[in-house]
């Protein structure tokens, strides 16, 4: 009886998206203090969360394109090209950093629309718009660079606003930058009316188009927001770096990517957690760091990271058929 | 008299005729729906009842006909304008989003925002749940359940959300499409207590339901259909299963006698050898203890209502779903069917229903489609040998006569009689001794139906076995030599199929026995 209850108020305590990875951070955590006298030191973590801070915010956009149901593969290249645009107008135009810092943000917006509008328009699948604007826009960074990293644009501003200088308590600004979307996230998604709309796009267009959901608006949306938030990133990111490589944030989208889907989010629509997503982000850089902890050769950490997902999906499954009951094939 | 009627009519349609390429599903539709009643529609699958509640919906767009809603006529030209007219339907595949809860489903697109929030569009949950708070007593809702992912109601629960949501937003007519789907006996009370409180209130039910029995004291008036057109519409109180039934069936002679004549023409040398014996099948989706037998030249019918198990049944003999018990005999040789595969194996094939979706490999050939399913055969070393699989193809698309330029055109390009025949061969080209037809003729024309019942005769004739399962009366009577009848994943009855000498009367019998043997009144609830 007693452990029936407590099976059961366990099992709706997981059921909330983002739990589960909580819990194995906590565990983690708990473990890895005992092996290392590094891990649960102030030091350590806030190297870790500034490093996170910036996953965080594509994560996020990830997860929002995956609630309404599709997925966005060029989060990357949009990152890269918003800091060459930022590097760009700076070092070479003279632009004032904060006239080109909003410039390489709209042009994460602006690419993120574009996504969005071919999706929605052109009727073409998520996957393919998405893989392809991936490799366009890389190529269009390659092009312009001809492959040469961009320099001499950095200043001591700049690299405040990228993490590299540190503020007190070793706090860093894009922290701050993170923490205050991922609040405004958080108040959308639970308390406005956008967040109704996204949940049903993402689980059945068509009723949501029935009750009178602008689908196409809301699609739009969630690659605009996608876009701005990759843009953001990549101006830090340019920021943190101090040069802008052509392949910079070159497969930071499966990071994302798998940030979100650690987080709870489906890749089937309607569902997904910002914070989970933001907890997914951290377990990423969790698992780099026990690695490095641990004295693991660092070639094992893509290894590890397929683990943990995989790991996460199927538990996640196992909990679907356990609550479900006995499925037909 | 028709002047009274019409001062009290809530929703009324007039002559509502809509075609499809190759058939009429609705050609004369005429009936009111007086304020505060419940009114049913009833009428056999393919009577045209969901046709006309997609005309009601917004969904389709009659071709002829008027739907007057408060004695004004209206083009209901989207689901939105429909519900602006105050018709809300409570489809069969409920139309909820899991993953919100159960007050934001009902104000979906509706919601009530707090004043002031500008952009950013805030909920007001408060006040939303005032405007409902009253419907949610009413119906015996918890409250407490509004904040709840709907993914957690019970079947029940779901429905009186859809009610609710129906009427929070002045519903005058609610659409009840087969709502007793999927609910228990008990469940079943509540929801018709739920629909007296409807009338009680002064909303109007239009209730379609295929469960004759729960007419008697619900329903004020009944309307039956029959081949697109209304039979009639007569009191509750007079619609007795057995009247109503005598209603639904009574074909005109000529369709069935030259189906009859069609299909039986070819002959039944009927061999006496056993094709396929299944015995004590029981399923994971709650089949319990099934027998059948099957003779060679034989062409076993399989009915029932929707939800009786047909499809069950099936699914289980071929291995798509897990079988729990049960033995399977093929050709009077025991066969183990675990998948799907070692049916095809052993020589037993299937022809899926929903072509669309389960039937057709869409962008394949015709050729590809047809040898997909004995692929071993066409095969030398892992490589498929195009030149056999296209003299093959072609010797079927001949003797099918399917109507395409060539082999080697995409199945997606014929009409749903071709595909159909294309997959029908594909099932011949294994080479079976046995083929199971779910549905073969689902949304496929008249003269390609004939050729169907064709095929399926001389494949049979030629020493196979076929069961047919069709929702289509008429084609199961009179296509097969011996017709079980399915209710509550059981089966009820055996009956023999119509046969060529049979007369008019012979056959409308026939139907009535098979209605009353489906829809007898239901002391379990009934599992979809």
């Amino acid at each position: 009886m007693i452990r029936n209850s407590l099976l059961s108020s366990a099992r709706t305590l997981f059921s909330r998206p983002g739990a589960g990875i909580a819990l194995f951070l906590i565990v983690v955590s708990l473990v890895m203090s005992m092996v290392s006298p590094v891990f649960l030191t102030w030091m350590n973590w806030s190297n870790m969360l500034n490093q996170a801070s910036l996953l965080i915010l594509l994560a996020m956009g990830m997860t929002i394109v995956l609630i309404g149901g599709g997925i966005d593969l060029s989060v990357g290249a949009i990152a890269a090209l918003s800091g060459g645009v930022v590097a760009f107008l700076i070092a070479t135009l003279g632009t004032p950093l904060w006239l080109a810092l909003i410039a390489g943000i709209l042009v994460g917006l602006a690419l993120g629309l574009l996504n969005g509008v071919i999706i929605t328009v052109m009727q073409i699948p998520d996957f393919v718009t998405t893989l392809a604007m991936m490799a366009l826009i890389r190529g269009v960074l390659f092009v312009w660079t001809q492959g040469v990293p961009m320099i001499n644009y950095s200043d001591k501003t700049y690299m405040l606003l990228g993490g590299l200088t540190r503020l007190p308590l070793r706090l860093t600004v894009p922290e701050f930058i993170t923490a205050a979307i991922l609040c405004i996230g958080l108040l959308i998604m639970t308390y406005a009316r956008v967040a109704s709309h996204l949940k049903a796009t993402g689980e059945n267009p068509d009723v949501a188009r029935l009750s009178g959901v602008n689908v196409a608006a809301i699609k739009i949306g969630t690659y605009a927001v996608s876009g701005l938030l990759a843009g953001i990133a990549g101006v830090l990111m340019a920021g943190k770096l101090g040069t802008v490589q052509p392949n910079m944030a070159s497969g930071v989208e499966v990071q994302a990517l798998a940030a979100a889907i650690i987080g709870g989010a489906a890749l089937t629509g309607g569902r997904g957690s910002l914070l989970g997503a933001a907890l997914g982000a951290i377990t990423l850089v969790v698992i780099q760091n026990v690695i490095n902890l641990l004295g693991v050769p660092p070639v094992f950490e893509t290894f590890v990271i397929g683990m943990v997902i995989l790991v996460v999906i199927i538990l996640e499954r196992l909990s679907a058929m356990a609550s479900a009951g006995p499925r037909l094939a | 008299m028709l002047d009274h009627i019409r001062t009290e009519a809530v929703v009324q349609v007039d002559h509502l005729l809509k075609r499809f390429p190759g058939t009429i599903a609705v050609r004369d539709v005429s009936f009111a729906v007086r304020r505060g009643s419940i009114h049913a529609l009833v009428g056999e699958n393919g009577a045209g009842k969901s046709t006309v509640i997609k005309m009601l919906s917004g969904v389709y767009q009659p071709d002829a006909g008027q739907i007057t809603v408060n004695g004004q006529a209206l083009a209901l030209t989207s689901p939105h304008a429909a519900q602006a007219a105050g018709i809300s339907t409570v489809h069969q595949e409920r139309n909820l989003i899991s993953a919100l809860t159960a007050l934001e489903n009902m104000f979906l697109g509706r919601e009530v925002l707090k004043a002031g929030t500008g952009w950013f569009g805030m909920v007001d949950r408060r006040a939303m749940e005032a405007r409902v708070n009253a419907l949610c007593d009413d119906f015996e809702f918890d409250r407490r359940l509004l904040q709840r992912p709907v993914e957690g109601l019970d079947a029940l629960s779901k429905q009186v959300v859809e009610i609710i949501k129906a009427l929070a937003f002045d519903a005058e007519l609610i659409i009840l499409d087969e709502p007793t789907g999927g609910l228990s006996e008990a469940e079943r009370k509540v929801l018709f207590t739920q629909m007296r409180r409807l009338k009680g209130r002064g909303t109007s039910v239009l209730w379609v339901t295929h469960h004759l029995e729960e007419l008697a004291g619900m329903a004020d008036e009944v309307t039956v259909l029959r081949d697109g057109a209304v039979v009639a519409t007569v009191d509750g109180a007079e619609a007795t299963p057995q009247t109503v039934v005598r209603m639904m069936v009574g074909r005109d002679v000529d369709s069935i006698e030259s189906l009859v004549a069609q299909s039986k023409a070819a002959g039944s040398g009927h061999a006496d050898a056993e094709a396929l014996r299944i015995q004590g099948l029981a399923s994971v989706s709650n089949l319990h203890g099934l027998s059948l037998t099957l003779k060679q030249g034989e062409i076993l019918g399989l009915g029932g209502l929707q939800g009786a198990g047909c499809n069950r049944l099936l699914e289980a003999i071929i291995g798509a779903t897990r079988k729990t018990a049960g033995t399977t005999w093929l050709m009077g040789k025991q066969v183990t069917i675990r998948r799907t595969r070692d049916a095809f194996r052993a020589g037993l094939a299937y022809v899926p229903n929903e072509r669309k979706t389960r039937g057709i490999l869409p962008t394949f050939s015709i050729a590809q489609n047809i040898s997909v399913a004995s692929l071993e055969r066409f095969a030398a070393g892992g490589f498929v040998n195009r030149k056999r699989e296209a003299a093959t193809a072609e010797g079927y698309f001949k003797t099918l006569s399917i109507r395409a330029n060539s082999i080697h055109q995409q199945i997606l390009r014929l009409s749903g009689g071709n595909q159909q025949k294309a997959i029908i061969a594909r099932a011949l080209a294994a080479k079976s001794a046995v083929i199971i037809f779910n549905e073969p003729t689902e949304g496929v024309d008249v003269g390609a139906k004939i050729e169907i019942y064709r095929l399926i005769r001389a494949f049979v004739s030629e020493g196979g076995a076929a069961i047919v399962k069709s929702s289509d009366l008429m084609e199961l009577l009179g296509l097969s030599d011996r017709v079980l009848v399915m209710r509550q994943g059981k089966i009820v009855g055996e009956l023999q199929g119509i046969s060529a000498t049979d007369g008019r009367k012979a056959a409308t019998l026939l139907e009535e026995r098979f209605m009353s043997l489906a829809a007898a009144s239901a002391p379990h609830p009934s599992q979809g």
